[in-house]
Parts: structure tokens; sequence; C-alpha cells
């Protein structure tokens, strides 16, 4: 991994005529240098691209199922096998990435739409607004996660709300989203404070601009990549928040496969049909591997202070 | 210091006070009571009888506040999965088992854990970094039951070396503790093999190499003892987590503590036993990070303590 000065004395090597880049384009070229990293994204595009286009890569649908091929090993016909209701486990393999990843990328969505202004407020206003949202804090660090989650989820899927949160998958997303936010918050929080008593943010305030503006205009911009980071690394924790979820039986409904629920489902039955355990646990390593990869390639070429 | 501390302790009350009238609300939210969940589906008047014989009859405000007031004098109610015993004595029996997973693993993590991020950050991009860097982000997100099934699968029902689960003899440790210590090592592993890297090129582990010191004394009595710092903060806060176990862990070994207890506890809606493991959570938490703080001063005494926690 190379440094920052020198990757900077590279870009400035006399024998090129020079030219002016933007520190985007920095951060791609120091991005694109890591090997790690590159494999990372490779791995989360293939799954990426067989989430969104599942129903065309699948061999069948989802839900397909023949009862007399139930149970079989991966063979020619059956690349992962087949479970024991009889589908075909490749496909059920495909279309719970689609689901994990739906699930995990509105997971995160939700973490951020609340964290972010939680602790753009917060460090910005600071005083009182600090003070609460600091409490806040403190209690959802201290309250056991999987029991928010899970009684959040009976609450929102039931009752009154049933009609309005109708769909299981985006239940699933909200809870783990309203589960997840503690982190980006905070560290929404600490950058905000060590970026508001820069000069700039004082020349627009003497300019007359507003707290809105100034969060939004200034600040956030500045705090991106750590927040860019700490998304990328929040997807394989919400991937198998989902999963945890569905071990404790509160996941997905059928027939739609997540694989979370394949891996906890194969509990019963994988001392005699181990393929039904593979395929979906390595499905999901692959995208934490991916995505942590990812994660931390961005880490170096966006923030080459802190490495 | 003992201001601060006695301000802290204020402010940790408060924060129970919220996540107990959390707990207790949504709690009741949730469709289905104690006593219509499953197969106990009673008669109505039993039913009826129940719920007044706990209480649960009363508009629910007087509810929270009866049980604030009995908590203060430590009388935490009855289970509702066992009438016959109080929570106080049921977790005095189950907690036990889920410390003796807890203590083990927790020793196994930090130690190895440091062990592997030491031997990193020293050896530095080799292969043997990159080993623990990817094992270690591995073991940081899947989850320990999937690795507890994949042990099972491999010693127990492969191999047949130890068992799939129970309790009893040191059989039974050695899988949970395996499954369990990955993740907490993992993180062990990654924080220290980030703050030895930042040691590493401080100014006076170069002054220390440049008088001329072995490799070995640098490393040891410079490099370690200074790369404690985010040990204390980010490792300690962990500690109180694994003590109060894990529901996965705990169900896939069939392992009888207070985790699994707490999977039942949620799912047939035993009120008293979901609050106090709640609160037993909550106070380790806030002790736990107090305790931090207090360490981080004693041992970085550039910081100071003032007022509420500054650092993030």
């Amino acid at each position: 991994m190379e440094t920052a000065a020198a990757a900077t004395t590279r870009e400035f090597s006399l024998d090129r005529p020079t030219r002016s880049r933007t520190n985007f384009e920095f951060a791609m070229r120091r991005f694109a240098r890591q090997k790690l990293a590159l494999a990372g994204l490779l791995i989360v595009l293939i799954l990426v691209l067989a989430a969104v286009f599942a129903p065309i890569v699948a061999p069948t649908g989802y839900a397909d199922a023949d009862l007399m091929s139930a149970n079989k090993f991966p063979s020619w016909d059956y690349p992962f096998g087949t479970d024991p209701i009889g589908h075909n486990y490749l496909s059920r393999t495909i279309f719970g990435i689609r689901t994990s990843f739906l699930v995990g990328f509105l997971a995160v969505g939700v973490a951020c739409l609340v964290g972010v202004p939680l602790g753009l407020a917060a460090g910005l206003r600071g005083g009182f607004t600090d003070t609460v949202v600091l409490f806040a804090v403190q209690v959802m660090t201290a309250f056991p996660g999987i029991l928010f989650a899970m009684f959040l989820l009976s609450v929102v899927t039931s009752g009154v709300l049933k009609a309005l949160f109708g769909n299981q998958v985006l239940n699933v997303a909200i809870v783990i989203g309203v589960t997840s936010w503690v982190g980006l918050c905070r560290l929404t929080r600490a950058q905000i404070i060590s970026l508001r008593e820069r000069e700039y943010v004082t020349a627009a305030r003497s300019l007359g601009a507003t707290d809105f503006q100034i969060a939004v205009r200034h600040l956030l911009p500045n705090a991106v990549p750590p927040l860019i980071i700490a998304v990328t690394l929040l997807m394989p924790i919400a991937i198998f928040a989902e999963a945890g979820l569905s071990f404790l039986g509160l996941g997905i409904n059928e027939p739609t496969p997540s694989l979370g629920k394949m891996i906890a489902d194969s509990r019963s039955s994988i001392q005699l049909y181990w393929h039904l355990g593979v395929f979906p646990t390595l499905a999901i390593a692959l995208a934490v591997l991916g995505f942590a990869f990812v994660g931390d390639g961005l880490r170096d070429a966006l923030d080459p202070r802190q490495n | 210091m003992a201001r601060y501390i006695l301000g802290r302790l204020i402010s940790l009350i408060f924060v129970l006070l919220a996540v107990s009238l959390i707990a207790f609300f949504l709690m009741h939210a949730v469709p289905g009571g104690p006593f219509d969940v499953g197969e106990r589906r009673l008669p109505e008047a039993t039913r009826q009888a129940q719920l007044r014989k706990y209480g649960l009859d009363q508009p629910i405000l007087v509810q929270y506040v009866k049980y604030i007031w009995h908590v203060l004098h430590f009388d935490f109610g009855v289970p509702f999965q066992r009438p016959t015993e109080t929570v106080t004595s049921l977790i005095g029996s189950r907690w036990p088992v889920t410390i003796k997973i807890g203590i083990p693993t927790i020793l196994v993590a930090y130690t190895f854990g440091t062990f592997f991020g030491f031997v990193a950050a020293v050896r530095q991009n080799s292969w043997i970094d990159y080993l623990v860097t990817t094992v270690g982000t591995l073991g940081l997100t899947v989850q320990s039951w999937v690795i507890g099934i994949w042990l099972i699968l491999l010693l127990s029902v492969q191999l047949k070396l130890l068992p799939t689960g129970g309790w009893g003899d040191w059989k039974h440790y050695l899988m949970p503790v395996a499954a369990y210590s990955l993740a907490p090592m993992a993180l062990v592993a990654r924080y220290t093999r980030v703050s030895i890297l930042e040691v590493l090129r401080a100014d006076y582990v170069r002054t220390a190499r440049a008088k001329g010191l072995g490799e070995r004394r640098v490393l040891l009595s410079h490099v370690a003892r200074n790369s404690l710092i985010p040990w204390v903060t980010v490792l300690l806060p962990e500690i109180p987590n694994i003590l109060t176990g894990s529901i996965f862990i705990e169900s896939v070994f069939r392992i009888p503590g207070l985790g699994g207890y707490f999977a039942t506890s949620m799912l047939s809606r035993d009120y008293p036993m979901i609050l106090a493991v709640t609160l037993l959570i909550a106070v380790l938490w806030g002790l736990t990070y107090l305790l931090t703080d207090i360490l981080y001063t004693v041992l970085d005494p550039r910081i100071r303590l003032t007022g509420t926690r500054v650092k993030v």
C-alpha cells in the first residue's frame, strides 16, 4: 500500500505534462492501485448484477418447486442441488442474494436518513441538541439490539400498522436501519465537531450563511469520505442482521428466499444435506469480503492521512 | 474526579430509566400477551384471572410505575415461564452458565487477538498480515451461529470428536467458545494492528531505535505499552456483551444459559424476565463505559475528564 506522499510525488513526476486533477480523480487512482479493493469491487459488482437480473440469470423462479426431485445433491441438472421442497437451490441462492442485498441497501439507507441528520444537528448546534442526541445514542447503545429489532418488527408487522407496512422485506430493512443508525450518527457528529471551527466555516458564517446552509453546503461534503467508508462496512452487518432475525424465525416470509433464512433453515437438515448450508454461506461470505475490501480500499483512497 | 463519576452515575440512571421505559412500552405494544401465545391457550376466565394476578389488567402507566417501584426494592417479579421461582433466582441460576462460557471466550479472544494483531502489524503487508486482515474481516461480520453450525457439522457430525451440544463436561465448552470468540478476536486483532502501526511511526520509537536498542526491546517496552490505549477504550466495552451471552450461540449449542432464556422470554412474552435481563445488560454496559473512561485517564495522563463524555 502506498502512502499519500509517495502517491502525490508520482502524480507530479516531471516527465508528464502537468494537468490539474480533482481530488476525486486522485482518489479513484489511489483506489485503482489496490488489487484487493479492485477484487472486492468485482465481487460486489457480480453479486449486484446477479441480484438485479435474478429473474433472467436464475434457471427457474424462486418459488418453482418439483417435489419429485427434492433433496438432490449438486449435479449437472442442479448445480447447487435442491432443497426439501424441491426448489432449484441455485435459483434460491440467486434470489436470496437479491433479497439480502435489497435488505442491506435499504437498511443502510434508513440508517443514514436517521443517523446523519441527527449527527449533523448535534455537532453543529451543540448545547441542548447535542445533549439530547447523545442521550438517545446512549440509550440505543445500552438497549439490546436484537430485542429492539424483534419487538419493533412484531409491532410493525401486525395490528394497525399492518396495512401501512405490507412488504416484509421492507419491514425487515426498516427495522434493521432504525436499530443501526448509532454508529453513523456518532461518526457524523465527530466529523462536524472537528470541521466546524475551520476558517471557511467562519467565513461562510460571517457572510451571513444560516446553520442549514453551512451544514449542507460546507460541512457535509467534507464529512462524506469517512461516511462512505462506514456505509460500505455497514452493508455486510445489515445483511447478517437479517440472517439473525431469520434465525429467530422473524425474518422474511416464505416463499421469498434470503441468504440468512437459507442458512438458518439449513440448520435442521445440514447433517444429511451439506449443500443446503454451503452455498448460501459462501454467497454471504463473498458479499461480506467484497464490501469489506471495497470499504478498506475507499478508506485508503479517500482519506490518505488515516492510514 | 469524584464529581465527574457522580455526574456520570446520575446520567446512567436516566439512561436506565429510558431503557426500561422503551422496553416496557415496546413489549406491551407487541400483539399477543404472555397468556395467549402458542400452546398455552387458556380458557378466557383463567386468562383474566392470570392477568389480574400479575397486575396486567391495570393501565400500562400504572404497571410501569409499580414495576419501577418494585425494582427499586430489588424485586424483579416472577417469571411467567416458571411461576414457582423469582426472576432473581432464575437469573442467579442461569447466568453462571453464561459466564462460564464468557470468561474463556474473553481470554481466548483477547490473547489470540492481541497476538495476531501484533504479528500482523510488525510484519505489515506480508502474507500473514493479509491472512489476519481477511480472516478478521470475515470474523467480524459472519455471525457466530453460522460458524457454530459449521463447527458442529465438521467436528461432531463428520469427525465425531465433540458432542453436538448440551452442557456438562469440558467437551461442551470447546465449540461454543471457538464460535463465540471469533468476532471479538477479530475486533481485537484489527484494533491492535492499527494502533501498533500508529505507534511504530511515533518519534519515540525512532529515538529508541536510534539509541541502538534491540528490536525485541523496542517492540516490547516501547510499542506494546503505548498501543494499550485504544485497546482499553474500544475493547473493554465488548466484555459485557460477551458476559451476558449470545442468544444464538446458546440455542445452537443448547446451553442452558441466560441468552437462551432471553430468547424464549422474548418469544413467550415473559415480561418480568425480559425487563430484568434488559436492565442487567444496560447496567453492565453503563458501568463498563464509566470504567473505560476512568482507565483512559490513568493510561494517558494528558487526558482530563471534564463534564460529559466528549470522546466519540
